[in-house]
């Protein structure tokens, strides 16, 4: 590959949408949120979440308005772009899990829908220490306050965890 | 040209010393068998000459013992440069040579020290035998740019064509170089070596290309110099507050301006000193004030505008920075969960995320596909680390670009926090001047004439400091622009000589060709035509067909007298001495050598002499040459002479 074929790779490179990043967000996210034989309903939660802890300025906003509507406009424009970054992965995160069942990372459970995962992760078929190496430390941090900011997010249904992520936070936001 | 001449031979040690016949003939001959001392003969004269002779070294396997190990031995060479005499003196096992001038006429200072100078150059600019031998024959040090290095022709090296030494294989023609390395016995020093014996305009150009070499080199230091000098300039004067370049001229005409308005407050003030304002003086001095803080008041906002306008490029940078920032923690994550779970790879398919098996140039769907313009939706670990660097560098070059703001930002806040003051004190006073008696409002009107004078002062003093730099970058420019002159007037003369010596090359080559083929076809029967390669300027016998191994003898020795010929009707470096040791150890019939060394009578001289020393077999000489024979050594009589005894 001659040289301007690299930079243009570079170039090309966005770090949010790598798929690698994609899959530690994911498992940060199930080991985190699930217990060691729990189950975590709806993937299409995940590509909510991945949004919201892979950046500690969205912890903070979630943080500092609990309870109340995000009444600074930059703050509404940083929690909306989730929503629309979300839904954008939604479609990769299904392939995602379903890469990861087939190489047994994680067990999958279709849902009355077909089009719903449910996902239990195999924490015994991962590289021992992976999950809680010191790189991932800042990502597991957001994801505990979340954990405790919002109950039950392993549960909830994709329409409540809308309600209670965006709703209530003052956001325009639907369930798609 | 010098010509060198070798006067007399000696050795001396504890036990054993040799005194050669003074060698004044325009041809010497050493006569004697196999062992009997006449390689030791030319080994004494060529490490004398600073060469390197195996025998003499204690490590060798086929060392000289009685030299070896010896005791308290050296050298001695007398020899003469364009008529001038001089002594080498080398100690055996030393690597340098003490050089005595032989004054004749003065009695009081003969055999005048002169220097000890080492044979290897261990650093450029150490002045070595070499240099001093070269320059007596006027021959300049040539370097020779090769491979990113440049190698010195020494002394040493041009001998290889002047000392026929004892060799088993002719073909070469050159002597082997003494360290024989990829750099020293290249073609291109070789080339350079005979370039240089025959052509006198290729020493001027080698000279020349040195010289540019130097000049280029001064030229980059005095373009470096300048470029800094400029940047210390521009930050010194940055902090003296100038914002922009000003040339000497407008600084001097700031300094005029500056000075002459000094003069002009200086008399004032005196002048208010001996008088006292009258009301009418006194609003104008408050105008003075109010002007003055008009004026201030503006420059406060403009710089509150500026600061305003650098925080928010700041914010902004801050921004890139986080994100850059971001992106970094990102990919060290994706590297690490990279290595540890092996996912994905080029060859992973993008729906379904597993692997599949694709055929080079090829996409997933089967088309034909460049691998190279193949956008693949994976990088590999090298790619990825690739991209980190390039994002690192990135972060560093914002970084850079922020901390700048940052600190012009503090420099602006200092000039802002003294603007402010200045304003408070201001507003204090024309607040308070109303209600000054008469003599508080002059001591006020002195004040405010105190007050301009240092702050003009301040400023002269910035602008000659600035102009005495300014003039420095003026004097760093002119040598600049000198160097670059001087380094273009030599690149001309370069060319120019680069094309002369190429002709005159052409002519010497011709020349060459010439004697050679007159030599050697008169030498042997079977060779039709003789001439060198115009690129090699190895010798090519019958066009290249002749391959008669009995030639290889005279094809050397007459490549060797050709040189020597051609120096003495040309006005080429070459320095008129021939070296020959015993040259039918290749293998040469005797009718042949004698016919071969018959040639040396066809060589004369018509202004200066020249030599040639020569040790061939006994009697292996046309009868004609008897009378040239110096030194007939024998088994039973050889060279090296056991000292007498000294009764203790």
């Amino acid at each position: 590959m001659d040289n301007n074929e690299k930079i243009k790779r570079r170039l090309n490179f966005i770090s949010g949408e790598d798929f690698y990043f994609l899959t530690y967000e994911v498992m940060i996210l199930l080991d985190v949120l699930t217990t060691a034989n729990g189950e975590f309903k709806d993937h299409r939660k995940l590509a909510y979440l991945i949004e919201i802890i892979s950046n500690s300025n969205v912890i903070n906003v979630l943080m500092r308005y609990k309870g109340k509507h995000v009444n600074n406009a930059h703050d509404k424009e940083l929690l909306f772009s989730t929503f629309i970054n979300g839904e954008i992965h939604e479609r990769e995160i299904f392939k995602l899990i379903l890469a990861f069942d087939k190489k047994g990372y994680v067990t999958i459970n279709r849902s009355v829908h077909t089009e719903v995962l449910n996902i239990k992760l195999r924490r015994e078929n991962l590289p021992a220490q992976f999950l809680i190496n010191d790189v991932f430390m800042k990502d597991r941090k957001n994801a505990v306050i979340l954990k405790q900011l919002v109950k039950r997010l392993s549960v909830l249904s994709f329409e409540t965890f809308i309600t209670k992520i965006y709703k209530e936070y003052g956001i325009q936001a639907w369930a798609l | 040209m010098g010509a060198l001449r070798i006067d007399k031979i000696s050795y001396y040690g504890d036990n054993y010393e040799f005194e050669s016949p003074e060698l004044n003939g325009i041809l010497s001959i050493i006569e004697g068998p196999n062992g009997a001392g006449k390689s030791t003969f030319f080994n004494l004269l060529y490490f004398g000459l600073g060469g390197k002779v195996e025998e003499f070294e204690s490590s060798s396997d086929t060392k000289h013992e009685q030299i070896v190990e010896d005791k308290n031995n050296y050298v001695l060479l007398n020899i003469s440069i364009s008529g001038q005499p001089f002594v080498f003196m080398r100690k055996i096992g030393d690597n340098n040579i003490t050089i005595h001038e032989i004054t004749i006429d003065s009695d009081v200072g003969k055999n005048k020290l002169l220097l000890t100078l080492p044979i290897f150059r261990r650093e450029t600019a150490q002045r070595i035998f070499s240099d001093w031998i070269l320059e007596k024959l006027n021959i300049p040090v040539v370097e020779i740019y090769q491979g990113g290095k440049n190698f010195k022709l020494n002394f040493n090296d041009l001998l290889r064509l002047i000392y026929h030494n004892q060799s088993p294989d002719p073909q070469g023609i050159y002597k082997p170089a003494d360290n024989s390395s990829f750099l020293s016995d290249s073609i291109e020093v070789r080339r350079a070596i005979f370039q240089i014996l025959v052509g006198k305009t290729l020493l001027a150009l080698y000279e020349a290309v040195g010289q540019l070499k130097k000049s280029e080199r001064e030229l980059t230091l005095a373009k470096d110099v300048l470029k800094e000098y400029q940047s210390i300039v521009q930050e010194i004067l940055n902090e003296y507050g100038f914002r922009e370049v000003t040339n000497n001229v407008f600084l001097q005409q700031q300094i005029n301006s500056n000075q002459e308005q000094l003069e002009k407050l200086q008399l004032a003030r005196s002048q208010r000193v001996s008088t006292r304002p009258s009301p009418n003086e006194f609003l104008s001095a408050l105008d003075i004030d109010k002007r003055d803080l008009g004026m201030s008041s503006k420059d406060l906002r403009d710089l509150d505008e500026k600061l305003g306008g650098l925080a928010r490029e700041k914010s902004k940078l801050i921004e890139v920075v986080n994100s850059i920032n971001l992106d970094l923690e990102r990919i060290s994550k994706v590297l690490f969960t990279h290595q540890n779970l092996e996912l994905f790879s080029s060859d992973t398919c993008p729906y379904c995320l597993t692997h599949v098996s694709r055929v080079s140039g090829h996409c997933v769907c089967g088309n034909k596909v460049d691998e190279n313009d193949y956008q693949r939706f994976f990088y590999s670990t090298s790619e990825y680390i690739e991209i980190y660097t390039s994002k690192r560098k990135s972060f560093e070059t914002v970084k850079m670009a922020a901390d700048d703001i940052d600190n012009e930002f503090k420099d602006l806040s200092e000039v802002r926090k003294n603007l402010a003051l200045r304003i408070l004190k201001l507003e204090n006073r024309i607040n308070t001047s109303y209600e000054l008696n008469e003599t508080q409002l002059n001591d006020l009107n002195i004040e405010q004439y105190e007050e301009k004078i240092f702050e003009i002062r301040d400023k002269l003093n910035e602008l000659t400091q600035a102009l005495k730099m300014e003039n420095k970058i003026a004097d760093h420019q002119r040598e600049y622009e000198y160097q670059k002159n001087l380094t273009e007037s030599i690149r001309q003369k370069v060319n120019l000589l680069d094309s002369a010596a190429k002709e005159e090359l052409r002519a010497r080559v011709m020349e060459f060709d010439k004697i050679y083929n007159d030599l050697m076809t008169r030498v042997l029967a079977d060779c039709r035509t003789a001439s060198i390669n115009s690129d090699t300027y190895l010798p090519i016998i019958n066009n290249g067909t002749y391959r008669e191994a009995s030639a290889s003898v005279p094809k050397r020795f007459l490549y060797y007298l050709t040189l020597l010929k051609m120096s003495l009707t040309e006005d080429i470096p070459y320095p008129k001495l021939l070296l020959v040791d015993t040259p039918e150890t290749a293998g040469i019939d005797e009718e042949n050598l004698k016919r071969m060394f018959e040639q040396i009578r066809d060589v004369k001289s018509e202004t200066e002499g020249f030599q040639i020393l020569l040790s061939t077999g006994i009697g292996k000489y046309p009868p004609e040459f008897e009378h040239a024979v110096v030194m007939r050594v024998r088994t039973d009589n050889k060279l090296l002479k056991r000292r007498r005894q000294l009764a203790s």
